[in-house]
């Protein structure tokens, strides 16, 4: 699903190029549950920010579907964006000013999903995450663990196929994070694609595949069996 | 989707309280100003627009040119004009003439009763109801002003002469007008008033012809070419797609045939559109400059970008802080047009609740500034022009004011919005940059607006509190009626002398200081020839210079002998005699006729202190006395004494108004204008202060909760609180710096060409630009201490672990 071919990131300082990501090729394919693992400023939050279209600035080739990225329309990149990825962030990044619930909605309102059916899907997400009690209370009314959960809920209503998450259970304790990572591998069992970056070598197990990111090159690529 | 945005920008603004109100309540003062402004503007546009083929329509101007700075354009036209004006142009299809009255007696012989005075009294031809029709209650609309002596009557008027009378029955019925002679006319029609605004403010008609012989002409000043009189009006409905440039090109002709170019003066004629006419010379002195209202719209639009510059600046300060939201929204699929919209929508929300608030201020100020409104204009919220404003004005202005916020926040990029990384500032920013020059544009305006109001104060201080060269304390004086007859007024002046509280009581042509002018030529002897010497002239009896307490410095008073005149200084000045008692005796020629100098008066303050004092000549006309003047025993109780005294005049003037007034506030109403100016622009001023404080107080509360961290490590290092308030001071007095040197040339601009219309004024007053810069410092300081003090204070321990 994804191919990545030669691609580089860097940034032009006044006497030399620093690379992020330097010469990566790397395939994807649906279904995968993907583990990014390495040091800090490996590359790894570089990386998904490039597979989510979040970012633009980098050389080499990104094909999605077989469909080459920087070929693209902006409308048409736009429109990729919002109907095939998920994001997930370690602070998670709610709306303070917004519930549980509006939270939830937002990335539904733009896709213009209707009234009734944001309603439904809404509706679900808070059940199916034991929230409904507190779908109008306020992020900052939320534990860490209870507000990564709206953010996962926030990630999958839009029904992506590609979720990324960037060391989803980084501001997490052990019991929350685990949580998560279950959650994780249930929408993995139903199909979702996920790209997770962590530090803790525990999330990789609940995933299929684990690459090691080492100054912005793949040092190992391994592949996880399910115990 | 506009629910969410609804909803977010409403939490937002219930989330950050202060900065809210300050950005709600400087938009509602400037919307407010606005739309009184606006209201103003719109009501002095209303005049007279409803009459059909408006554009047509024309009232005929005369200008009088005696060349450069010497022409005289008057709202009227010689009578002689309006006889022959259809027969000698072409293109005109309808004339209308009215002679207007200066405040005729009215009465109701049929009741015995009179009325009083009216300034709504005119002659009108027929076809002055030609050109602007009226809806008739009674009487033939063709014929009713076609006989003499007839006379059509608005139903204001009906009421008043002939309460509760039916307009059918009044037709018929007769009034008599007062003048210096005597109309009769009988009712020959009844018309609606008009309920919209229009500067026709009459409510008789009586018929053109009624002036029938030459001596009546005469006395109406209608009878020749070279006699303007600005009662003689004129009006033209020109054929449809006659223009303004056409019909002023065929007056020529009409010049040329009746004005012979070899006369000093050169007359011309000029039409006037008649929706102009409330911006010129109108029949109650309603009309209102364009000057002034171009004025007030500045003064209302800088209050107004003033408030919308504040909003900019507060808001994309702020930018920062919806940052992380806007890389969020970003991720989860929002589109820059789609965010911008938020924004705008957020704004707009701001900007509804300042408009319902500034409705209430409006209110306020209409109460605080009831004196500077047009008389008769009154504020209707709800007609259709102000729901437009509601509804546009909002819309326009959220645009104005949101846009460029909405689009800076906008713009940030996700990944680095989140890490809070997207906004930092390196090197030149235009956030930055623009900040501060909107906080410069602020302070300047409040600086200029400050220095202006401190020049106009000290220089209105200064001339109201000149010696005038007379008395104007304990001074009353009345108007008397117009043409009254010599034996009356002397009469009246006799009864006041009686009364114990009256020092003396003196008649005169004018007041010891007043706008009106008697300008002339004398000629004295100067060895073998004659000098000639413009002088003002004053028409006084001999207690005059008693009750004004003007001092003589040779010779005596007067003792009412026409062939005797009394001199000022400046006059001898001016002939050139230094010693008064030299000209004592002396004859001059003045009037056409030989008059002897018998006394010399010092020089006083005729005028306004604008102008020079004249050479002055008093002379006796009793014929021409216009006003009493009576000066009271000290001690007296002034409300008692001025109704006293109007009784005694209503014995004597039974049918007239009476009001004694004092003279030191006729002298204050010479700078009334003045006065006027300084409080419109003390309002603005204040405005301006508030607003700009206001503004200063939200982004340096913003800009110093962003530099805690800085200051928490400063302090770390050992810097005092003072050291540390200085630091961020430093900022704010160079903008202060700057934005005073913007604002010194404008306001000095402005004062200079003020001031040099005065002819005894104050130096420029250096030392009130430099009080007002402190002053704006100062408060700055204040607003910039405080929160720099509590940033200071806080225990740097505390900062520095949350980073």
């Amino acid at each position: 699903m994804i191919q990545l071919k030669d691609l580089d990131k860097y940034i032009e300082s006044r006497f030399q190029r620093i690379f992020i990501l330097k010469g990566l090729n790397l395939t994807i394919n649906e279904g995968e549950f993907i583990t990014l693992m390495g040091p800090s400023g490996a590359g790894k939050s570089s990386l998904l920010n490039i597979l989510g279209l979040l970012d633009d600035d980098y050389a080499g080739e990104y094909s999605f579907g077989g469909k080459d990225i920087k070929s693209m329309k902006d409308k048409e990149r736009s429109s990729l964006h919002k109907s095939e990825f998920g994001y997930i962030f370690q602070a998670y990044h709610l709306i303070d000013e917004l519930t549980v619930y509006e939270n939830i909605e937002t990335p539904l309102l733009y896709r213009n999903v209707s009234s009734a059916e944001r309603k439904s899907i809404i509706a679900n997400l808070l059940d199916r995450f034991n929230m409904v009690a507190k779908k109008d209370l306020f992020p900052a009314q939320l534990s860490g663990g209870q507000q990564q959960l709206v953010g996962v809920a926030r990630a999958i209503a839009g029904r992506p196929r590609v979720l990324l998450a960037d060391e989803p259970t980084g501001n997490l304790h052990s019991g929350q994070a685990r949580e998560i990572m279950e959650v994780f591998q249930e929408l993995h069992k139903e199909g979702t694609t996920i790209i997770q970056a962590t530090h803790a070598r525990e999330n990789a197990d609940f995933g299929t595949r684990l690459i090691n990111l080492i100054d912005g090159r793949i040092e190992k690529d391994e592949v996880i069996i399910q115990k | 989707m506009l629910k969410n945005y609804f909803k977010i920008a409403l939490r937002n603004l219930t989330r950050n309280k202060l900065r809210a109100g300050i950005h709600i309540l400087g938009l509602s003062i400037g919307i407010s100003i606005c739309f009184l402004i606006f209201n103003i503007v719109w009501y002095s546009h209303s005049f007279d627009k409803f009459h059909p083929g408006l554009e047509q329509i024309f009232r005929i101007n005369t200008l009088s040119d005696y060349g450069p700075g010497e022409s005289y354009p008057v709202s009227a036209t010689p009578g002689p004009l309006g006889e022959v004006i259809q027969d000698e142009m072409t293109g005109v299809e309808q004339k209308g003439r009215l002679n207007t009255l200066y405040q005729p007696l009215v009465s109701v012989p049929s009741q015995n009763r009179v009325i009083g005075r009216s300034s709504e009294v005119t002659f009108a031809d027929p076809g002055f109801f030609k050109i602007f029709p009226r809806i008739w209650l009674a009487g033939n609309p063709e014929t009713a002003l076609e006989k003499p002596e007839s006379v059509v009557i608005s139903q204001k008027s009906l009421e008043k002469y002939f309460s509760g009378t039916d307009p059918a029955n009044a037709l018929g019925m007769e009034l008599i007008w007062v003048d210096a002679d005597t109309i009769r006319a009988q009712v020959t029609g009844i018309v609606e008033d008009y309920t919209e605004n229009s500067d026709f403010i009459f409510t008789d008609f009586i018929s053109y012809s009624t002036i029938q012989t030459q001596e009546q002409r005469e006395w109406y000043g209608l009878h020749s070419w070279g006699n303007v009189n600005s009662s003689s009006q004129l009006f033209v409905k020109t054929v449809p797609g006659m223009t303004l440039e056409e019909m002023n090109k065929s007056f020529e002709k009409i010049v040329a045939k009746n004005y012979d170019p070899n006369e000093d003066g050169k007359t011309s004629f000029f039409a006037e559109p008649i929706s102009e006419m409330h911006f010129g010379q109108n029949y109650d002195d309603t009309t209102v400059s364009k000057v002034f209202l171009d004025g007030l719209t500045y003064v209302g639009l800088i209050i107004l970008v003033l408030a919308t510059l504040n909003f900019i600046n507060l808001e994309t300060a702020q930018a920062i802080g919806r940052a992380k939201e806007v890389g969020i929204r970003k991720t989860l699929g929002g589109r820059r047009p789609q965010l911008i919209f938020q924004f705008l929508i957020e704004t707009y929300l701001i900007v509804i609740i300042s408009t319902a608030l500034s409705l209430g201020l409006v209110e306020i100020l209409r109460t605080l500034f009831s004196d500077y409104l047009p008389k008769a204009f009154r504020l209707e919220y709800l007609t259709g022009v102000n729901l437009g404003f509601y509804f546009l004005f909002p819309l326009l202005l959220a645009l104005i004011s949101g846009i460029y916020p909405a689009i800076i926040l906008s713009g940030y990029q996700p990944q680095r919005a989140l890490k809070g990384e997207g906004v930092a500032q390196r090197g030149f920013s235009v956030g930055v940059f623009l900040r501060k020059n909107l906080t410069v544009i602020q302070f300047s305006s409040s600086i200029g607006f400050i220095i202006l109001v401190l020049v106009l104060n000290y220089q209105i201080r200064y001339v109201s509190s000149q010696p005038l060269g007379f008395d104007k304390e304990a001074v009353m004086y009345t108007v008397l009626p117009f043409m009254s007859e010599p034996e009356k007024m002397v009469q009246l002046q006799e009864r006041l002398i009686q009364d114990s509280r009256i020092q003396g009581a003196s008649l005169s042509g004018s007041l010891a200081t007043s706008t009106s002018l008697w300008t002339s030529d004398a000629y004295i002897p100067v060895d073998t020839t004659e000098k000639q010497i413009y002088i003002q002239v004053m028409n006084v009896d001999s207690a005059f210079l008693f009750v004004n307490g003007i001092p003589l410095l040779a010779g005596k008073g007067s003792s009412n002998k026409e062939d005797e005149i009394l001199v000022n200084e400046n006059f001898l000045k001016e002939a050139g005699i230094e010693d008064p008692e030299e000209a004592i005796n002396l004859g001059i020629k003045f009037n056409g006729d030989e008059k002897k100098i018998i006394g010399v008066v010092g020089n006083f303050h005729s005028r306004t202190l604008r102008e020079e004092i004249q050479p002055l000549v008093m002379t006796i006309n009793p014929e021409y006395f216009q006003t009493i003047s009576v000066k009271l025993e000290p001690g007296q109780n002034l409300s008692v004494v001025k109704t006293d005294l109007e009784k005694l005049y209503k014995e004597i003037y039974p049918y007239e108004e009476a009001e004694f007034k004092f003279l030191d506030e006729e002298v204050a109403l010479f700078y009334a204008e003045d006065v006027k100016i300084r409080n419109v622009l003390g309002a603005a001023c204040i405005l301006a202060i508030l607003i700009s404080a206001m503004g200063l107080f939200g982004l340096s509360s913003f800009t110093i909760a962003q530099r805690t961290k800085e200051i928490s490590i400063r302090k770390v290092l050992g810097a005092s609180i003072l050291q540390i308030l200085g630091l961020i001071s430093k900022e704010y007095v160079m903008l202060v710096l700057v934005s005073f040197g913007l604002a010194v040339y404008p306001a000095y601009y402005f004062l200079n060409d003020w001031l040099n219309g005065f002819t005894y004024k104050i130096e420029m007053p250096y030392f009130l630009f430099v009080l007002s810069g402190i002053g704006v410092m100062g408060i700055c300081l204040i607003i910039v201490g405080l929160h720099s003090y509590s940033a200071a204070r806080t225990n740097p321990a505390k900062v520095l672990k949350s980073e």
